[in-house]
């Protein structure tokens, strides 16, 4: 049988489009391994901040240099949804040998935290009624604003990498998710930006600290390997995940270095998890006051001098003061006044004088205290401790919305700054 | 098949006549000229050693894919076919005793030859760039790596090329196939990076799928699947192109 030119033809776009279509949509469902990966962290993620009750977090981050140990860092952090409540301890070796710990552990009514250097516990009680939100939960970063956005522009960026990342079905449930990119692999301008900024960062830290061992370096430096591991659970947690970067360069007196970033996250322990506050018992213990550091060592009389610039000199023409007569009960009362002196009403036509009750909240800063200004209005206004004998005063507050406000600095030759007048 | 051959060294020398040979070759050369300078100010400016001698190659042939050529893929398509159109020399290419098939397939196929010509020639002057100025880290492993890249460049370029030439051969201007090529080339590199699902049905985002060949766990699944897609469309836009030219009036 001989086909007709029209049936060859039709014959042949049918076959190419079966298989174009076909095969494409399969590539479509399959997703790539790195589809997959992201699917897993989004969902441990969630799962962190919602849903699991409790569970630890381990992070050891190693940075090695010819596969010698410089700085590493390890973080154990137990997170309890339920009781929302968390502890969290990290040790660090620096370059030069010299280790650092610090624990906190934070709930609903306390702050505990204390250093490796002294035994001594920093407690802070909040007060019921504050509502505290940031007790050290986990945030999912995915919910964050602009999350979506930093989605697309990575996925962008990983573009044609997406399919390094090698997905496994493990026998016991779960996928194991594994990848690698040696030199050539490595997007000349991802080697480009990463090695610049690893560079920056190792001339950072050796600025900042004076006897740091980390190699300078100097040329020929590129991204030599980068990879990656992730275990899913049969629950579809990633419990564990590692990452390696390394770097190579010369340094100054012409010596090749590999320097390795290592990092390992740990997801254990989920529902066995025990968040328990440190036991105080006999502990050396330091309360830090929190309503807004003010004490009755505060009370008195402060004062801020109205400076102007008149002939080409300084003149003061009047005093600002602020009386704090009491602190109870985290309620600061007092009265703020403003004296010009005789002559000089022009130029400092709207003094303030007002008497006021305010009751900071350290856990929200957006707390104020109300007055009334010379032309009968009523402002916002907020007082901070400062240093030693000082207070700063922040006037005519503009209160942008629930989060967010903008101090008015158009009062005339004002810097809020206020020293303690001390009788002698 | 003797037809085909005369109409094929037939269209190789009238492509070769062309100024535009000349002028792909000359950007080809100024492409990697630009990138050497700019990997070696960067290695002298900041001390970064951006691609090393086999990497060269590399890094030209992913901005080189996704500019100049497509775009001299674009330009010789358009010459075969709404070109000779419009100066009417197509009359005289139907009038030898070729089948339109011949004639049409011996198009094709020049223009593959000269996608495959141009790679090779970027790929020649890349080579040597590299091992000119970064003689210090190169490897067989790499110079084998850079072949295999440039040879699967060519697939989906070639794909691509084909669905110029089904264009051309529905429009009737020249200029009118120049920017829809373009508006569809971009179109499709968008649509791959901002709905990246549905990137498997777009050949324009396998043009970097050679980083898959050269993976050191090479994920062969993958490649099978694209190498499927590339053929599957590639057939049907050939057939396609071929039908609406076999019944065109000339």
């Amino acid at each position: 049988m001989k086909l007709s030119k029209k049936a060859v033809t039709a014959l042949s776009f049918t076959i190419g489009a079966c298989v174009f279509i076909s095969t494409a949509f399969a590539d479509m469902a399959l997703g790539s391994g790195y589809d997959q990966l992201k699917g897993s962290i989004k969902n441990t993620a969630a799962q962190m901040e919602k849903g699991l009750n409790n569970y630890t977090i381990e992070t050891l981050i190693t940075l090695k240099d010819n596969g010698q140990t410089m700085v590493q860092t390890s973080t154990l952090e137990k997170i309890d949804n339920e009781k929302q409540a968390s502890e969290r301890s990290t040790t660090t070796q620096q370059t030069n040998g010299e280790t650092r710990t610090n624990y906190s552990y934070t709930d609903q009514k306390f702050s505990v935290w204390k250093s490796g250097e002294e035994d001594k516990y920093y407690v802070m009680e909040y007060p019921v009624d504050s509502s505290r939100e940031n007790w050290n939960r986990f945030d999912n970063p995915f919910n964050q604003s602009g999350a979506a956005e930093i989605e697309k522009i990575v996925d962008a960026l990983v573009g044609g990498l997406k399919d390094y990342v090698q997905v496994e079905e493990r026998p016991e449930g779960g996928r194991a998710y594994s990848g690698s990119l040696s030199e050539a692999q490595v997007p000349a301008a991802v080697n480009a930006v990463s090695s610049f900024g690893i560079k920056q960062l190792i001339s950072d830290q050796s600025r900042m600290e004076r006897d740091s061992k980390l190699p300078q370096m100097e040329s020929d430096i590129f991204v030599k390997k980068v990879s990656g591991t992730a275990v899913e659970n049969n629950a579809g947690l990633l419990e564990k995940m590692t990452g390696d970067v390394t770097l190579s360069g010369i340094d100054k007196s012409g010596a090749q270095h590999d320097i390795t970033l290592n990092v390992v996250l740990k997801l254990s322990d989920i529902g066995n998890t025990q968040v328990a506050m440190p036991d105080l018992t006999g502990a050396n213990i330091e309360k830090v006051s929190q309503s807004g550091g003010f004490s009755s060592k505060h009370v008195g009389t402060y004062q801020n001098n109205i400076v102007i610039e008149k002939d080409g000199e300084f003149v003061k023409i009047g005093e600002r003061i602020l009386e704090i007569t009491s602190v109870e009960n985290k309620k600061v009362t007092g009265k703020y006044y403003e004296t010009v002196k005789p002559g000089f009403e022009a130029e400092y036509p709207n003094a303030y004088n007002f008497s006021f009750e305010y009751t900071p909240d350290n856990s929200n800063p957006m707390s104020f205290f109300t007055y009334t200004n010379a032309q009968g209005e009523q402002e916002n206004g907020q007082i901070h401790p400062n240093d030693l004998g000082m207070l700063y005063l922040d006037l005519n507050v503009e209160i942008m919305d629930e989060h967010s406000y903008r101090s008015n600095v158009d009062i005339q030759y004002f810097n809020g700054e206020f020293n303690r007048v001390f009788e002698e | 098949m003797a037809g085909f051959k005369a109409a094929f060294v037939n269209e190789s020398i009238k492509l070769l006549k062309k100024k535009k040979i000349i002028a792909a070759a000359v950007l080809s050369i100024f492409a990697v000229l630009i990138g050497q300078i700019a990997v070696t100010a960067i290695k002298h400016g900041f001390g970064l050693r951006v691609v090393g001698s086999t990497e060269f190659p590399l890094v030209v042939l992913s901005g080189f894919t996704y500019t100049i050529l497509p775009l001299f893929a674009i330009f010789v398509a358009i010459d075969m076919f709404n070109g000779e159109f419009s100066s009417n020399t197509m009359k005289i290419t139907l009038a030898r005793p070729v089948s339109r098939f011949g004639v049409f397939s011996a198009k094709v196929l020049n223009l593959a030859l000269f996608i495959a010509a141009n790679l090779l020639f970027v790929m020649i002057i890349a080579l040597l760039a590299g091992f000119i100025f970064n003689p210090s880290s190169a490897s067989l492993s790499g110079i084998v790596s850079v072949v295999l890249s440039y040879a699967a460049t060519f697939f989906p370029v070639f794909v691509f090329a084909l669905l110029v030439v089904l264009l051309s051969n529905i429009i009737r201007g020249g200029l009118a196939v120049f920017f829809l090529s373009i508006m569809v080339y971009i179109g499709f590199n968008f649509i791959g990076i901002v709905f990246s699902n549905y990137s498997s049905f777009l050949m324009t985002s396998m043009f970097d799928w050679y980083t898959l060949w050269i993976s050191e766990t090479a994920n062969v699944f993958k490649i099978f699947r694209q190498i499927l897609i590339l053929f599957g469309c590639g057939i049907m836009l050939f057939t396609a192109g071929y039908y609406l030219f076999d019944r065109k009036d000339v």
